[in-house]
């Protein structure tokens, strides 16, 4: 006790002090606790507002990722893409009745064999099996309400084409693991596994969708066997359409036959017969040659070695250039390749794109095939496209080519106004003088039938024997058609072939029969659509465009302002 | 005194733990439904997707002419069809029909009530 009176009495200050310090400390404790405890009110049963709010901003997923890009039109129409789609699977080890699960199975999906179904549950061996890949997921629905146990589901990715047949050669197709084998799939299958972006192309739907229904109204009115078609843009060598038929369901390509498959417009080289005529006029009068008034005899056909060159439309006169170019003679264009130069067909050419394949982005290209040598004879048979072999792609960029003066590279994927680099081919002059032809064609001659009203179109008809063996068939023709609209400042080419068309009413179905109105139909249908303006070919301005017009500015300025 | 902190501490941390727990339940909530929502918008993404292109397939051109051949029958555009605007004749608008007067229905008068009930057609 005296010890403890002792230290009351001696340390009284110094407890008071502790005391005091204590009760301090524990205030300060006791409110820092209860900041918390009002906080957590606070947070917990007070704020739900700013609650509500982190929930739903946080770890939201960002979007799907899929292994493939999609591909698009040049509009954003969906031409594939990537679905995940159910599978049915099963593990025979955990499945207990086998048969009444085949029995079950099989009411949902009839297509199935149940014997085989008892047979693949019964496989105790096995953890695993496939009962059906890509079910739909109303079945997936049905079949899970089942209960089976040891029925499960694996999700895959499956390539799927919503335009079906419709893009076919252009898109191409995938196998079962989203492996690209065809076109652009093909192609540009490495981007279209490591980019997220769909990837942009430079076709447009609904022009593939005109040029193909027409086309392939054609090939069965004619009982032709196929055809290709291609819409081009001419300044800056886009691919707006391309068509080869027959065609077939990507999804169903491993039934496809070899036809169906094999791209006529690009892979196919062919004699593309009098469509030739528009570069052999336009390497003499760009080479200065021969002059726009130099005349040729085509009264008689040429023999040389062992070949006799004639003509189809025979006009037995002496034919100035023009006229050779109009009246599409075999004859004259001979003449006039006859005095080329050895090489001079075989630079331009080249300067033409027509000597290699094309530099599209489809793996399906032809290469084309020149004459074995550029010897007289050959010279002379390759002004009117015997002789030499190109796809139909090629010959519309040489056209294009032509009528712009430069040469674009064929491209299938959207440009997107990025500037193209084209190379000069010939000069204005002549390009403008090869445009008055063209129209001078569809006006008056064999191209007629291709003048899509007030659209201005120019052209030239090829129709070509088929070669078979070493000779040709003069039974079987390519009958083909290159147009070009508005011929006053040429925004796009457009080249039909229809392959082996049957005569109707006795008439040889040559191309300006044949192809000439598939042309003539798809340019008046497609023109509004890409927003080519008419042109009232009666309107002041525009009389006489076939002789003596300049290019024509008021309607380049009206197509800037609808575009 | 001494008693009444200790006492009113210990109901504090009663309190405190109390909602810690509420906390802890509610938090366990919110992440199953915040997974159980994730994996919705990821389906319903997905959904979306096989709608989307189910919506293409639809609307490919090809099924588009046949059903406009069956019910709409519309025909493509015919050149004749398109006009320069520069030949349309503009209408003439007396000066008289556009000065604004006073007009029952507002403070300012309406302009194109005049317009549209009195303006003849001068083409």
């Amino acid at each position: 006790m005296t010890s403890r009176v002792s230290f009351e009495s001696t340390n009284k200050k110094a407890l008071e002090k502790a005391k005091s310090r204590l009760l301090f400390g524990g205030t300060l404790v006791a409110a820092a606790f209860l900041v918390i405890a009002v906080r957590l009110v606070d947070v917990t049963i007070l704020n739900e507002e700013s609650r509500k709010n982190t929930i739903e901003t946080r770890n939201v997923t960002a979007g799907i990722k899929m292994s493939r890009a999609d591909i698009v039109d040049r509009n954003g129409i969906l031409l594939a893409t990537n679905l995940r789609t159910p599978g049915l699977t099963g593990n025979p080890k955990k499945v207990i009745d086998p048969i009444q699960a085949a029995r079950s199975i099989v009411q949902i999906l009839p297509e199935l064999s149940e014997t085989k179904l008892v047979k693949q549950l019964s496989a105790k061996s096995k953890e695993f099996v496939w009962l059906k890949r890509e079910i739909t997921p109303r079945q997936e629905y049905e079949i899970n309400k089942l209960g089976i146990i040891g029925v499960d589901f694996k999700y895959e990715e499956k390539r799927y084409w919503p335009m079906r047949n419709l893009t076919v050669h252009a898109v191409g197709y995938t196998n079962v693991d989203n492996k690209g084998l065809a076109g652009i799939e093909l192609f540009c299958d490495e981007i279209l596994k490591e980019n997220q972006k769909p990837l942009e192309l430079s076709l447009d739907v609904r022009v593939q969708q005109v040029l193909r229904r027409e086309m392939y109204n054609q090939i069965d009115k004619y009982k032709a066997i196929g055809g290709s078609g291609i819409v081009l843009d001419a300044e800056t060598g886009e691919t707006i359409a391309l068509v080869s038929l027959p065609d077939f369901m990507p999804h169903e390509a491993g039934t496809a036959t070899d036809n169906e498959k094999f791209n006529k417009a690009t892979h196919g080289i062919y004699e593309l017969g009098s469509i030739f005529k528009i570069f052999n006029t336009a390497i003499a009068l760009e080479s200065g040659k021969v002059k726009l008034d130099t005349s040729y005899d085509a009264r008689k056909p040429i023999y040389i070695s062992r070949y006799i060159i004639r003509d189809y439309h025979a006009q037995n006169k002496v034919l100035t250039v023009p006229e050779i170019f109009i009246h599409s003679s075999n004859i004259g264009s001979a003449l006039i390749a006859a005095e080329f130069d050895r090489s001079l067909q075989q630079k331009f050419f080249t300067d033409l794109g027509l000597l290699r394949p094309s530099s599209i982005e489809l793996a399906a290209k032809g290469t084309p095939k020149p004459p074995d040598n550029w010897k007289k004879i050959y010279r002379m048979t390759v002004s009117y496209g015997h002789g030499i072999s190109v796809s139909p792609l090629h010959a519309a960029t040489a056209v294009a080519a032509i009528v712009n003066g430069n040469h674009y590279q064929a491209t299938l994927l959207k440009k997107d106004n990025k500037p193209v680099h084209g190379t000069k081919v010939i000069s204005e002059k002549t390009s403008l003088i090869m445009r008055k032809l063209l129209r001078e064609v569809v006006l008056k001659t064999s191209g007629r039938s291709a003048d899509a009203a007030d659209y201005l179109v120019g052209g030239k008809t090829g129709t070509a024997d088929k070669s078979r063996g070493g000779g040709y068939d003069r039974s079987k023709l390519i009958s083909s058609f290159v147009g070009v609209f508005p011929i006053t400042s040429p925004k796009y080419v457009v080249i039909v072939n229809i392959d082996d068309p049957k005569q109707i009413n006795k008439l040889r179905p040559t191309g300006g029969r044949v192809a000439a109105p598939v042309v003539g139909r798809v340019i008046s249908e497609i023109a509004p659509l890409l927003g080519v303006f008419p042109v009232m070919v009666n309107a002041p301005d525009i009389k006489g465009v076939s002789l003596n017009n300049q290019t024509n500015q008021s309607s380049r300025k009206q197509r800037i302002a609808v575009n | 005194m001494k008693t009444r902190a200790t006492l009113i501490l210990i109901m504090l941390c009663i309190m405190a733990g109390g909602i810690l727990f509420r906390i802890t339940f509610e938090v366990d909530k919110l992440e199953k439904r915040l997974a159980t929502l994730n994996r919705d918008i990821k389906e319903n993404q997905l959904k979306v997707l096989a709608l989307r292109a189910d919506w293409h397939e639809l609307n490919r051109p090809e099924r588009l002419e046949i059903l406009n051949s069956k019910y709409l029958k519309l025909q493509p555009l015919k050149s004749s069809q398109f006009l320069d605007a520069s030949s349309i004749p503009q209408r003439v608008v007396p000066a008289s029909l556009v000065t604004r007067k006073k007009d029952p229905m507002g403070e300012k008068g309406s302009l194109t009530k005049n317009y549209f009930s009195k303006a003849p057609i001068n083409d």
